[in-house]
């Protein structure tokens, strides 16, 4: 039953999909609103439809309905409540079905509210959202269905494994429910923890949401109408997708650090890589457009961003579950490689050729002229040269450098950290010295006496910094002068604010702190953009710590032994073997004493567990750590005598590292501070919504 | 509204038409290149373990230092298992396989042990322990197991036929009854 | 691969490890017995004083000994030190000292025997890589490979640079065939720091 559910609410939405994307195209084509609303209203279809086939899967995983291929694949009878929920996307059917919820969510809602206010872009917006959608709808209905359900054919003998059909063969029978139980295959292990739990569905929104900014760059340059309107429209929705994009990136550093058990939060892996890329380029995306909005200039460097922005996005997820590349997030083997790849080729050759197209036609000329080397606008560009060389030195690194090795001189390379630190660095350090300037910056021409007066507190406050790092201790010139560039960055944000509330002071006559509120309240894209470059500070201080400073030992013990790290001393108490979880995992707990100048500060567990009844990945090194602002310090069991008698353990010391995950708390709340619309945009909409159905009229 | 888009219609066609300046040639060619270099890596990847047609050949040294080469054993059956000493399934089926040669080493069929990613002090130890006297060869950079064979871990076995073709690929540990009903089938249909 | 259900479980796959890894402490070699020195007692001259022999004796031993002290002392630090460098090849990206995997042990513990028998970390690598191929290395040492990995990036970013140079030079000339004036520089240099930041403010608000 509830298989047939999801399997018919599926197709139904295919082919709403379909409907909507023939219906909008031919509509506008022939200018018949008639046809434009069914066109929309198919569109709209699809979410609670899509809404319905996850909710009946998410009812078969609750109801152990065992079945459905799926439900056996990633569930057992002894997998908690909890873990039924986030096993929905626990494998590569389930978290495709929710990619397609969440991306038919996203278009339900931006066409809902965008519908009377940028009416000419929505027909073609509509048709490249849902072609979008129809892709991947497609794709779960036909090649990676989560409703397969097994079935006895008359065929089969007693050693023949049993296949999965989406509809019922002749003749068949279902198994039986108890034996399909006892061997079901149950939650991977490494899916058994709470970062995991959200982190995908945080990376899905991110990427999901680039949809919309995509479909409306592609709806201007399809309807003609190039000015800054689908900027106005997208403009929000990508910020809401950079935020959820954010977010599933640093999640998932945290769960690599707490889980994966080999120190650090980030590998530079070809799939880590594959959601920084977009990561990278939406934020290029989100500076540039300022400019087209406030200057009239880079249209052609928008579009571009935003339609590599969204092809990223679409290689992201191919090269991820294709398994393009082999790497330790992969999903497994399957038959979406080649459709996948085909779609993004496909996405992205066409959208570049529809932008030259455009580009060659004058419709996407500046409307100012060149205002000088150190304007704001130069900087911007400036900027986006640096994020587009990091984001193809990283794809180099990842997917270029690899398959190329492989495919003409026939050797397997892998790039490891050395490659990734040594190239991304001096890149990162151009940014922040930009995430310093250009705020001080001004639109148009700006002299450099000016600029470099306004320089001058930041300078000064960043150079009373480094000496007191450099008199606590820091000597390495590198970091000083990391060190230096990202705090620089950090003051500007914060002397900006600054100077914003004193001038509003001098205007209004308000006291400070109420200036500071008005500031944020009227202009939150600027002020909150300024949280968000505090927060990227915090981080930058983060990384630079714990990937200059750390340090790591590892060492055998005995009961009762110790080892010194960094003024540190550790003492093995004793090991607890063979410790039985609730979810039937079986546990090694080392027990630890953290001491520091002779006193005892933290008792650390560090545990190894083991899966019993998992296939394929059945262990994980938890890690045991003593968290501080200075550092982490961070052991690992890397394993243990038969007896328990001795442990290995492998410890770090990461300096500074949780101002990485401070760090994007702030920028969290800074996008949210930009995101809430303020009071002057709204009055502002208002009037050019008017304005613009005046001269419709 | 829609005399905005007639407008706009109208001030494309009074624009002069330029040719595809050189900037969009190169980004347009080097997306389309992209794309095809991404193509041919996933179809490359795809290659998996063959499990019909003929066995890809390969020459490898044994321990005891002769050269073997899967082409010269044309006639015979060739049961070929990449094993590691590191590798526990392995030493389940380790004994099996010896079993295996032990018994239809003289009716023509040839057991070959290839290691993958071993240190060959280790290999030897582990030949030593479980009495292993077939021919195992060692394939440090993973030439045949992983570029020939695509083999995504150990232990997986091929067993070839009399003609050089790949009868069976087992994905895991060997099963010894199957396996010899296997080579019992091959025998038979081989003999003239 | 689909799954079989009814099946006899299917055996878990062989990437997996033994459960227990137990490393085994590598002790170090014995310093050579001073009883090799046997000889020397029964030989002792009549005129060398006793404790000179047993000075001779020590000082013999220490030189002796002296190698092999110093190849004593490999830690695992020193291991994991040199296994950065390399990658597991059996668990795609993950550095050799990181990965848990038996196969990762048994590396390890080669380039412990290699380390204690004097090599340097340099050395142990090439030899890693002489087997088994560059796929192990963390950074390709074939020259072109290294050309292909590492500096194609710097190459990159010099385009980078060239797409930037020129956008500005377009602009540039744009600036000089316009018909209308660029934008008017701002107010110069008499106004004081903060009312011209305030102007500049409100302008960055307004627009």
């Amino acid at each position: 039953m509830l298989a047939e559910i999801g399997i018919v609410t599926l197709g139904l939405a295919f082919l709403a999909a379909i409907y909507a994307i023939i219906a909008s195209v031919y509509g506008a084509r022939i200018r018949s609103e008639r046809i434009i609303l069914t066109g929309r209203n198919a569109s709209l279809i699809t979410f609670p439809l899509l809404l319905l086939s996850c909710t009946a899967l998410m009812a078969a995983l609750l109801t152990h309905q065992y079945q459905i291929a799926y439900v056996w694949q990633v569930s057992d009878p002894s997998t908690p409540t909890f873990y039924r929920f986030t096993a929905l996307w626990g494998s590569q059917q389930g978290s495709l079905l929710f990619w397609c919820l969440l991306m038919s969510l996203f278009t339900f809602f931006a066409t809902l509210i965008n519908w009377r206010r940028n009416r000419p872009l929505m027909p073609y917006f509509i048709a490249y959202c849902m072609a979008t959608l129809a892709f991947f709808v497609g794709l779960v209905l036909f090649v990676e269905n989560p409703f397969v359900r097994y079935w006895l054919t008359p065929d089969l003998t007693a050693n023949s494994s049993v296949l999965a059909y989406l509809f019922i063969p002749p003749n068949a029978q279902a198994p039986e429910a108890l034996g399909l139980a006892q061997t079901a295959r149950g939650l991977n292990p490494l899916l058994r923890h709470f970062g995991m739990i959200i982190h995908p569905p945080m990376l899905y929104l991110g990427f999901v949401g680039f949809v919309i900014p995509f479909a409306f760059a592609m709806s201007a340059l399809a309807s003609g109408d190039l000015s800054t309107n689908w900027i106005k429209a997208a403009r929000r929705w990508s910020l809401i997708a950079w935020l959820f994009l954010s977010l599933g990136l640093l999640l998932g550093g945290r769960w690599a650090y707490d889980v994966l058990g080999w120190g650090g939060y980030w590998g530079w892996d070809p799939v880590e890589n594959a959601a920084f890329i977009p990561w990278l380029m939406g934020t290029a995306f989100l500076h540039s457009v300022m400019i087209q909005e406030k200057r009239g200039m880079l249209k052609v460097w928008n579009m571009f961003l935003v339609i590599f922005t969204f092809s990223a996005v679409i290689f992201g997820t191919f090269a991820t579950r294709s398994g393009l590349v082999e790497s330790v997030h992969s999903f497994a083997q399957s038959g979406i490689g080649i459709p996948m790849f085909l779609f993004w080729g496909s996405i992205t050759i066409i959208s570049v050729a529809l932008v030259l197209w455009r580009w060659n036609t004058g419709r996407l000329s500046d409307e100012r002229g060149f205002a000088g080397m150190i304007s704001r606008e130069s900087l911007f560009v400036l900027n986006n040269v640096v994020f587009v060389a990091l984001a193809l030195a990283i794809f180099w690194g990842s997917f270029g450098a690899p398959i190329l090795s492989e495919l003409v001189m026939n050797t397997d390379i892998t790039l490891g950290k050395s490659y990734f630190n040594g190239v991304t660095a001096p890149l990162f350090v151009a940014l922040y010295i930009l995430m310093g300037i250009a705020p001080l910056s001004a639109w148009g021409a700006t002299s450099a006496r000016r600029l470099g007066k306004s320089m001058l507190v930041p300078i000064a406050l960043t150079l009373i910094t480094l000496v007191i790092t450099f008199v606590s201790g820091t000597r390495d010139g590198g970091a000083l002068f990391g060190y230096g560039v990202v705090i620089f960055a950090g003051y500007v944000a914060i002397y900006e604010t600054y100077r914003g509330a004193v001038a509003r002071r001098k205007n209004t006559g308000e006291a400070f702190p109420l200036a500071m509120i008005a500031i944020f309240g009227k202009n939150r894209r600027r002020y909150g953009g300024f949280i968000v470059h505090l927060g990227i500070t915090v981080i930058g201080i983060g990384v630079i710590g714990s990937t200059l400073f750390q340090v790591e030992t590892q060492r055998t013990l005995a009961a009762g032994e110790t080892l010194e790290l960094g003024g540190y001393t550790l003492r093995f108490d004793g090991l607890d073997m063979n410790q039985i979880a609730e979810d039937s995992r079986v546990m090694d707990i080392a027990n630890l004493t953290l001491l520091r100048n002779g006193a005892e500060i933290a008792r650390l567990r560090p545990r190894h567990d083991f899966f019993p009844q998992a296939t394929g990945m059945n262990q994980m090194n938890i890690a045991g750590s003593h968290s501080t602002i200075e550092n982490d310090f961070y052991v690992l069991l890397a394993s243990s005598a038969n007896d328990g008698s001795t442990v290995t353990l492998k410890v770090y010391i990461n300096p500074l590292i949780n101002l990485v995950w401070w760090g994007g708390i702030i920028l969290i709340l800074g996008t949210l501070i930009s995101v809430a619309p303020s009071e002057s945009v709204r009055v502002k909409e208002r009037e050019s919504v008017g304005s613009r159905m005046g001269a419709a009229a | 509204m829609s005399d905005l888009l007639e407008q706009l219609e109208q001030e494309e066609k009074t624009n002069s038409r330029r040719g595809l300046s050189t900037g969009s040639i190169v980004l347009l060619a080097g997306v389309v290149v992209a794309v095809l270099v991404v193509g041919f890596a996933l179809l490359r990847q795809h290659q998996t373990q063959p499990t019909s047609g003929l066995a890809p050949d390969f020459t490898l040294t044994t321990f005891d230092g002769q050269p073997f080469t899967l082409s010269e054993q044309r006639g015979n059956i060739v049961v070929i298992n990449f094993w590691a000493s590191w590798c526990g399934p392995c030493r389940q089926e380790a004994p099996a396989l010896q079993r295996v040669w032990d018994r239809y080493r003289d009716q023509g069929v040839v057991v070959l042990g290839v290691t993958f990613a071993d240190e060959p002090d280790d290999s030897l130890e582990f030949m030593q322990e479980y009495g292993l006297t077939y021919p195992n060869v060692d394939d440090p950079r993973s030439e045949v197991s992983k570029d020939l064979y695509h083999i995504q871990g150990v232990p997986e076995t091929f067993v070839i036929d009399q003609n050089g073709e790949v009868a069976r690929f087992i994905y895991s540990t060997v099963d010894e009854a199957s396996l010899t009903v296997l080579i019992d089938r091959l025998l038979e249909q081989g003999s003239p | 691969m689909k799954p079989h259900p009814l099946a006899p479980k299917s055996q878990p796959h062989p990437l997996a490890p033994s459960p227990k890894i137990g490393e085994g402490g590598q002790t170090p070699p014995p310093c050579p017995s001073p009883n090799s020195g046997r000889g020397f007692r029964g030989e002792v001259r009549k005129r060398t004083p006793r404790w000179a022999s047993l000075l001779a004796i020590v000082c013999v031993c220490l030189i002796a000994a002296y190698p092999t002290l110093a190849q004593i002392a490999v830690t695992a630090d020193d291991v994991n030190r040199v296994a950065k460098q390399l990658y597991c090849p059996v668990c795609p990206n993950e550095t050799l000292d990181a990965c848990q995997t038996q196969a990762c042990v048994q590396w390890r513990e080669e380039i412990h025997t290699q380390l204690t028998e004097g090599q340097t970390a340099q050395q142990v690598i090439d030899s890693f890589a002489r087997r088994y191929g560059e796929r192990v290395l963390a950074t390709p040492q074939d020259p072109a490979l290294r050309a292909l990995s590492v500096y194609t990036p710097f190459i990159l970013a010099g385009i980078a640079l060239v797409i930037a140079v020129l956008t500005f030079t377009r602009w540039q000339r744009a600036n000089t065939s316009e018909p209308h004036p660029p934008t008017p520089s701002p107010k110069g240099e008499t106004d004081t720091r903060n009312d011209s930041y305030r102007s500049i403010l409100e302008r960055d608000l307004r627009e």
